[in-house]
C-alpha cells in the first residue's frame, strides 16, 4: 500500500569519505538511513519533516565488518543485527552480542537493523546499549574533519539523543575481548514478544574465584531510566561477595529499584518499571553466574 | 416473506454431498495479495492527486470563538475548508443527529475536524494546516461517565445520555429471593484500539456535472454514500463510493468509513480536483475511534441444584464525545447481557453516556464482549459459590431447543450452544486440567479457564436488515458476482462465490467477484454484525436459484427430459440416469442470450425478526444466534507479572459451515484479539488526549505471544433461513476467549480480577496484595 510521505532528497554515496563530504556539507539539514527500521517508522509519521535530505549509507562496504586484533573486537557500524547472530568471531569472543540479537525483533528486522543504528537512534531501550556497557565498549565518530572515540557509558546524553555531532558518523564500535573465564548473560522483559523496544532489558558479565567469590562483575540495565545505565556502585557491593552469600546479593540488587529514574508510558508504569529493573537485573546475574560455573537452586531459579 | 433458503437449496440440488459447500476452498483473493498485487484506497493515488491535511481539535471540550486563517496559506496554493463550506447538512450522526463532520461552534473531544487543508502536495498541505488559528474558550471536560451522568456541564444541549436500553423478564426480586448464592460485583473494561494494518484512507474524484467517485476504506459503502450526500447536498445516485480490500477493520472503518468519505469529498467539491486523505499511524491511533469502555454493575444468582434464577446489570458505555455506534452497541450488549443462558428473571438497564473522549467505534464483538466478560466472571464466581465445576455449570444453564432468551425470544432451532461446550471440554481434556489450577512450578504458576460467547447475527437489534447481490451469467458461462458486502480481509466474497457456484453448478473458478461499488447493488447494509454470509450470502443465493430455475427450464427442453431430472455438475448438464446425454452449461448460457431469456437477476433478501419492544426490551432481537465455547490455560510468573497463553482451544456453533479454513482464521483471529483485550490493549489518555504515539507502545500480542492453538471443534446445527444453514461466525469467538483469558488468570492466582485490560503490573501488584 502507498502512502503519503513528505518530500525529501535522496543521496547514495558509494564511500565513506564520500558520504562524510555530504554530511559536513548538509550542516545539520541532513539525516543518515542505515538499515531504516527506526528512520522509516519516523518519516512515516512525520508529515512535515525537518531534514531535507536522506543520506543512504548502505552501499559503505567498509563498515560492515567484524574483526579482531591485538585482543580487541571491532565491529563495523553498518553490521547487520543477523550478522551479529551467526558470526563464528563474535559467538568465540563476544558471546553477549550474539545472545542480544538472538532476542532482538523478528527476522526481517534482524536482517536490516544495524548495530549502528541502534546505538545512534538512541532509545533508552536499545539492546545494544547495555550489552556494550557491561563490555566497556567504545565508539567511533568520523567527520571530515576529525575522529573521535567515547565510552558508551557516555555516548547516551538522553532518551532519543546521542552524543554525536554534526558532520558525523558512527563507524565503529569496539571492545577488549573478555578473558575467557568471564561469562555473560543478556535478559529483557517486553510489553509484547518479539516486536519493539523492550520495558526493561539487562547485560551482566561476571567471573568467579574457584571459591565461588565474585571477583568481576559489570552490569547494565536499560528502558528505566533516559539512557541505558551502568551500575557501577551496585558492581562495587558485589565484588569480593560469595555467591553462597545469596541473600546478601539479593539485597544489594533491591537497591537498583532506587538507582533507576523510570518515566511512565502507555506499556508500563513508572513504578512497575522500578520492580521490574530489579527483578531483570537478578535474572541477568543469576544467568552469568550459573555460566560462570555457579548452579544452585537460589541463583538458577525465578 | 420468508423462504426457508436452507431447506430450498436441500431440495433443489438434491446432492448426496456438496461440492464446494463445507470443503476445501482457497480463498479467492489468496495469490493477489501474497504477490502484492492486490489494490487497497492508498494504490489508487497518483501524483495529480491533491493530498488533504485535517487540523484536529486539541482540547477535549471547548467551544470555537473564531479560526482565522493567515495570509502564508495562499502563498502555498493551499485551500483551508471549515464547515462554512458545507454545501449540505453538516450531519454524519451514525444513530443519533448529533455529530459534525467539521466542528461548528464547538469541539467535544481532542481529535475533532475542525478545518482541512488541501495543497498539490503533503507537504504544503501539511505547511498549510498550521497556519489555522483557533481561538478556543475551553470548557471543563469530563472523562468519567459515572460523573458524566451526575455533571452540571451539557457536553451535548440534551444532556449527557446518549441512550439508553432496558430488558425486563420475570421478577428479579422474587429470583434473588428464590437464589442460593447471590454474587454482585462492579466490572471495568477499556479502550480498545483496532489496530488495522491499513490505517484510514480515502480519495474522492469528482466527476462531471456534479458527481462524485470515492474510493475508500470503509466498512459500510452506502451509509458512506448517504453521508456523503448529505454533505454535499446531492442525491444517492451523484455518489458512488468503491471499496477495494481493506486492511483490516474490526468494526473501525464501519463507524469512521462515512467520515473518511466525506472529508475528501468536501474538498473535491470545492477544489474541482481529485483528493486524497491518508491518516498518519500517529493520526490512526489517536483520533480514529475505538472499542469504548464498559462500567457493569452484575448481580447474578442460582439456587441450589446450580440453575440460574436471576440476572440483573446496569451498565454504562462511555461513547465519547458523539453517539456514532456507541448507542448500537449498548442495546446488542442488553440482549445478550444474561450469557447463552436461560435465566427466568432479567432486568437489564444499559446507559451510553457522552465524555470529551474519542468516540465509541464498532469492534468485533460490539458490546459483547464487555458485557460477557463480566457475565463470565460471574458464572465462574457462582460456580466456586455452589462448588460445581464451572464448566458444568454453564453445561447446566446453557439455552438448549425451546429455551427463552432474555428478551423471551423462542429459540426453537438452531441452539447448539449446550453440545459445543460439552465437546471443548473433552477436546481440551478439562477436567484433569483442572484439578491442576492454581498450581505452582519454577515460580510460574498454572490456570486454566472457560468462556461462552453468543452474538445474534444481523442488525435488527437496532434497525431493519437487509441486503441486496447481482449475478450475471456470461455468454461463455462465466459469473460475474457483485455484492455491497466488503472485503475486509474476513473471506466473505470467498464464501458468496462459494454460494454462487454450488448453486449454479459451476465451477469456483467460473465466478467472478466484482470490487464493491454502490452504483452496482442496491443498498446492501454494513459489513458487520456477523451477517456478510448469512445476510449477504442469502441474497446472492436468492439471485442464483432465480437464475438456476432458468437454465434448469431451458436444459430441460434442451435435453428433452422432465425439469427434475435436470442435473448440473461442474459446468455440465445432464439427464439424471442417462449417461451420455448432457450439454455444457456454456452452451446453455449462450442459448439464454439467444432465445432473448434474462441471464441476469438481482438479489435481495431481508432478515426475519426485528427491533423488540422498547419498554421491555420484549421481543426477537435477532433472526439467529451464534455461539462459542473456549477453554485457555495460561501460565503466570510470579515474580513480575507476567501472563503467558499456553493453549487456547475454540469450539463454534454458527450452523453450517461454509468454509472451514476461513472460519478457523476468523476464531484464531478471536482468539488473539480476545488476548490483546483481556491481558495487554490499553489507552491511556491524559488531557483528554490519546496518549499513543503508535503501535510500538500498543500492545497487540506478537507472533512470539501466539498460544498454542487447538483445532477448532465444530457444532453445526444448521439455520433453516439462510443460504446452506450458515450463520454468523466473524464476532462471536472473541467474548468466549476474553472471558476464558480472564478466568484462567483467576483460576491460577487465586485473585478475582475484576477490570480488563489484566496486565502484567496489574497482576504483579495485585498478587503483591496492592
Ligand atoms: C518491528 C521492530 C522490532 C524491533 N525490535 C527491536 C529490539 O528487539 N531491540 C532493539 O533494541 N530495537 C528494536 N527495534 C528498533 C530498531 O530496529 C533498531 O534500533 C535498529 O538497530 C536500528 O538500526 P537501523 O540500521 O535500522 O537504523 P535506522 O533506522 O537506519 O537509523 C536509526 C537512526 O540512527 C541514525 N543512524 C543510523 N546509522 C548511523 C550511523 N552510522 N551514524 C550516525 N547515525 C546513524 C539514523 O540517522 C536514524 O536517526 C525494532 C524495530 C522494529 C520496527
Amino acid at each position: 500500500m502507498k502512502t503519503l510521505m513528505p518530500y525529501f532528497e535522496y543521496v547514495r554515496p558509494s564511500n565513506l569519505e564520500e558520504a562524510l563530504n555530504i554530511l559536513e556539507k548538509h550542516d545539520g539539514s541532513a539525516e543518515v538511513l542505515a538499515g531504516g527500521t527506526d528512520l522509516l517508522v519516523k518519516l512515516k509519521d512525520k508529515l512535515s519533516y525537518d531534514k531535507k535530505t536522506i543520506i543512504d549509507i548502505n552501499r559503505l562496504r567498509e563498515l560492515d565488518y567484524v574483526r579482531k586484533a591485538d585482543g580487541v573486537l571491532a565491529v563495523g557500524a553498518l553490521t547487520r543485527i543477523e550478522t551479529l547472530s551467526r558470526s563464528k568471531l563474535v559467538r568465540e569472543t563476544a558471546p553477549l552480542l550474539a545472545e542480544v540479537a538472538y532476542e532482538f525483533g523478528t527476522w526481517q528486522i534482524r536482517n536490516t537493523a544495524t548495530l549502528g543504528g541502534n546505538l545512534a537512534n538512541a532509545s533508552n531501550a536499545n539492546d545494544y546499549g547495555v550489552a556494550l556497557m557491561v563490555l566497556d565498549a567504545k565508539i567511533k565518530l568520523k567527520s571530515v574533519r576529525q575522529e573521535r572515540e567515547v565510552s558508551v557509558d557516555k555516548f547516551f546524553l538522553a532518551n532519543h539523543k546521542a552524543d554525536i555531532r554534526t558532520g558525523e558518523l558512527l563507524v565503529e564500535i569496539s571492545f577488549p575481548v573478555p578473558s575467557q573465564d568471564c561469562r555473560t548473560a543478556f535478559v529483557k522483559m517486553e510489553g509484547r514478544e518479539s516486536s519493539s523496544y523492550p520495558v526493561v532489558n539487562s547485560a551482566a558479565l561476571t567471573r568467579l574465584s574457584p571459591s565461588l567469590t565474585i571477583e568481576e562483575v559489570r552490569i547494565a540495565v536499560g528502558g528505566v531510566s533516559p539512557t541505558p545505565l551502568r551500575l557501577r556502585s551496585v558492581e562495587e557491593r558485589l565484588r569480593g561477595l560469595s555467591v553462597a552469600e545469596w541473600e546478601e546479593i539479593e539485597s544489594v540488587l533491591r537497591d537498583v529499584r532506587n538507582l533507576v529514574n523510570p518515566s511512565s508510558s502507555n506499556v508500563a508504569s513508572k513504578v512497575y518499571r522500578a520492580e521490574m529493573s530489579y527483578v531483570y537485573v537478578k535474572r541477568a546475574l543469576q544467568a552469568a553466574l550459573s555460566r560462570a560455573g555457579f548452579y544452585s537452586s537460589i541463583a538458577g531459579g525465578g | 416473506m420468508t423462504v426457508e433458503y436452507a431447506t430450498v437449496l436441500d431440495r433443489m440440488l438434491r446432492y448426496e454431498k456438496y461440492v464446494y459447500v463445507g470443503k476445501e476452498v482457497r480463498r479467492l483473493d489468496s495469490l493477489e495479495k501474497v504477490i502484492g498485487s492486490a489494490k487497497y484506497t492508498m494504490d489508487f493515488y497518483t501524483e495529480d492527486v491533491y493530498p488533504l491535511r485535517v487540523l484536529f481539535s486539541s482540547k477535549p471540550h471547548a467551544l470555537i470563538r473564531s479560526i482565522r486563517v493567515a495570509g502564508e496559506a495562499e502563498k502555498l496554493k493551499a485551500l483551508v475548508l471549515t464547515s462554512k463550506d458545507i454545501p449540505g447538512e453538516n450531519q454524519v450522526g451514525y444513530y443519533v443527529p448529533d455529530q459534525p463532520l467539521i466542528a461548528t461552534n464547538k469541539v467535544r473531544y481532542v481529535g475533532e475536524p475542525v478545518a482541512l487543508a488541501v495543497a498539490p502536495d503533503i507537504d504544503r498541505a501539511s505547511a498549510a494546516v498550521q497556519y489555522v488559528e483557533v481561538d478556543y474558550e475551553p470548557l471543563p471536560s469530563i472523562t468519567d461517565p459515572e460523573e458524566s451522568v451526575k455533571s452540571s456541564v451539557k457536553i451535548h444541549e440534551n444532556g449527557n445520555i446518549a441512550g439508553s436500553v432496558k430488558v425486563r423478564k420475570g421478577n428479579v426480586e422474587q429470583g434473588f429471593a428464590d437464589a442460593h448464592v447471590v454474587v454482585e460485583n462492579k466490572y471495568r473494561t477499556g479502550h480498545q484500539d483496532h489496530a488495522y494494518i491499513e490505517p484510514e484512507a480515502a480519495i474522492c474524484i469528482p466527476e462531471y456535472p456534479n458527481k462524485y467517485l470515492v474510493i475508500a476504506t470503509t466498512q459500510n459503502p452506502f451509509r458512506s454514500r448517504d453521508v456523503v450526500a448529505r454533505i454535499l447536498g446531492v442525491s444517492h445516485s451523484q455518489v458512488r463510493i468503491v471499496a477495494p480490500f481493506i486492511g483490516g477493520g474490526f468494526g473501525g472503518k464501519d463507524t469512521m468509513g462515512p467520515i473518511l468519505c466525506a472529508l475528501p469529498a468536501l474538498a473535491a467539491h470545492k477544489l474541482r480536483k481529485p483528493v486524497a486523505l491518508c491518516f498518519t499511524r500517529e493520526e490512526s491511533v489517536k483520533y480514529h475511534f475505538k472499542r469504548p469502555p464498559f462500567t457493569i454493575r452484575y448481580k447474578s444468582a442460582a439456587d441450589r441444584r446450580g440453575r440460574l434464577t436471576a440476572v440483573e446489570v446496569e451498565y454504562l458505555v462511555d461513547t465519547g464525545g458523539y453517539a456514532t455506534q456507541g448507542v448500537a452497541l449498548m442495546r446488542r450488549a442488553a440482549f445478550h447481557g444474561t450469557g447463552p443462558y436461560e435465566v427466568p428473571n432479567v432486568k437489564i438497564d444499559g446507559f451510553a453516556v457522552y465524555t470529551n473522549k474519542v468516540p465509541a467505534a464498532a469492534f468485533n464483538g460490539f458490546g459483547n464482549p464487555e458485557i460477557l466478560f463480566a457475565a463470565e466472571r460471574q458464572m465462574d464466581l457462582l460456580a466456586e459459590e455452589l462448588d460445581i465445576d464451572p464448566l458444568d455449570f454453564r453445561v447446566m444453564n446453557a439455552l438448549v431447543r425451546g429455551s427463552r432468551t432474555g428478551t423471551n425470544q423462542l429459540l426453537d432451532h438452531s441452539v447448539g450452544v449446550k453440545e459445543l461446550i460439552v465437546r471443548v471440554g473433552e477436546a481440551s481434556n478439562w477436567y484433569v486440567k483442572r484439578s491442576r489450577g492454581g498450581r505452582t512450578a519454577d515460580g510460574k504458576l498454572y490456570g486454566i479457564g472457560v468462556g461462552c460467547g453468543w452474538h445474534g447475527c444481523g442488525t435488527t437489534g437496532v434497525k431493519q436488515d437487509w441486503a441486496g447481490a447481482a449475478v450475471i451469467i456470461n455468454p461463455d458461462g462465466s459469473i460475474t458476482y457483485r455484492t455491497g458486502i466488503v472485503e475486509i480481509g474476513q473471506g466473505t466474497h470467498t464464501g458468496h462465490a462459494t454460494i454462487v457456484a454450488e448453486i449454479l453448478g459451476v465451477p469456483l473458478e467460473k465466478v467472478h467477484v466484482e470490487t464493491v461499488d454502490t452504483s452496482a447493488v442496491p443498498d446492501s447494509g454494513e459489513t458487520h454484525a456477523q451477517r456478510g454470509v448469512m445476510i449477504g450470502g442469502t441474497a446472492a443465493a436468492d439471485a442464483a436459484i432465480k437464475l438456476r430455475n432458468r437454465i434448469v427450464k431451458l436444459a430441460a427442453e434442451l435435453l428433452e427430459c422432465s425439469e427434475e431430472d435436470v442435473e448440473i455438475e461442474q459446468g455440465n448438464i445432464h439427464v439424471r440416469g442417462v449417461p451420455g446425454k448432457s450439454i455444457t452449461f456454456k452452451d446453455v448460457a449462450k442459448e439464454l442470450y439467444m432465445r432473448g431469456i434474462s441471464p441476469a437477476e438481482f438479489g435481495f433478501i431481508k432478515a426475519r425478526r426485528g427491533v423488540p419492544d422498547p419498554e421491555t426490551g420484549q421481543g426477537d432481537p435477532y433472526a439467529a444466534y451464534s455461539f462459542a465455547c473456549c477453554v485457555a490455560e495460561v501460565e503466570v510468573d510470579v515474580e513480575t507479572g507476567r501472563v503467558k497463553v499456553l493453549n487456547v482451544v475454540p469450539g463454534l456453533e454458527a450452523g453450517t459451515i461454509i468454509n472451514r479454513e476461513l472460519v478457523k482464521g476468523q476464531l484464531y483471529g478471536c482468539a488473539l484479539m480476545g488476548q490483546g483485550f483481556a491481558l495487554s490493549e490499553k489507552v491511556v489518555f491524559k488531557n483528554g488526549v490519546v496518549k499513543l504515539r503508535g503501535l510500538g507502545d500498543y500492545l497487540i500480542p506478537g507472533s512470539k505471544d501466539f498460544p498454542e492453538l487447538g483445532e477448532p471443534v465444530y457444532v453445526e446445527d444448521p439455520y433453516r433461513f439462510s443460504a446452506f444453514g450458515a450463520k454468523g461466525a466473524g464476532e462471536v469467538a472473541l467474548s468466549a476467549t476474553s472471558a476464558a483469558i480472564a478466568n484462567a488468570v483467576c483460576n491460577a492466582t487465586g485473585l478475582k480480577f475484576t477490570d480488563l485490560p489484566i496486565t502484567y503490573e496489574k497482576v504483579y501488584f495485585s498478587i503483591r496484595g496492592g
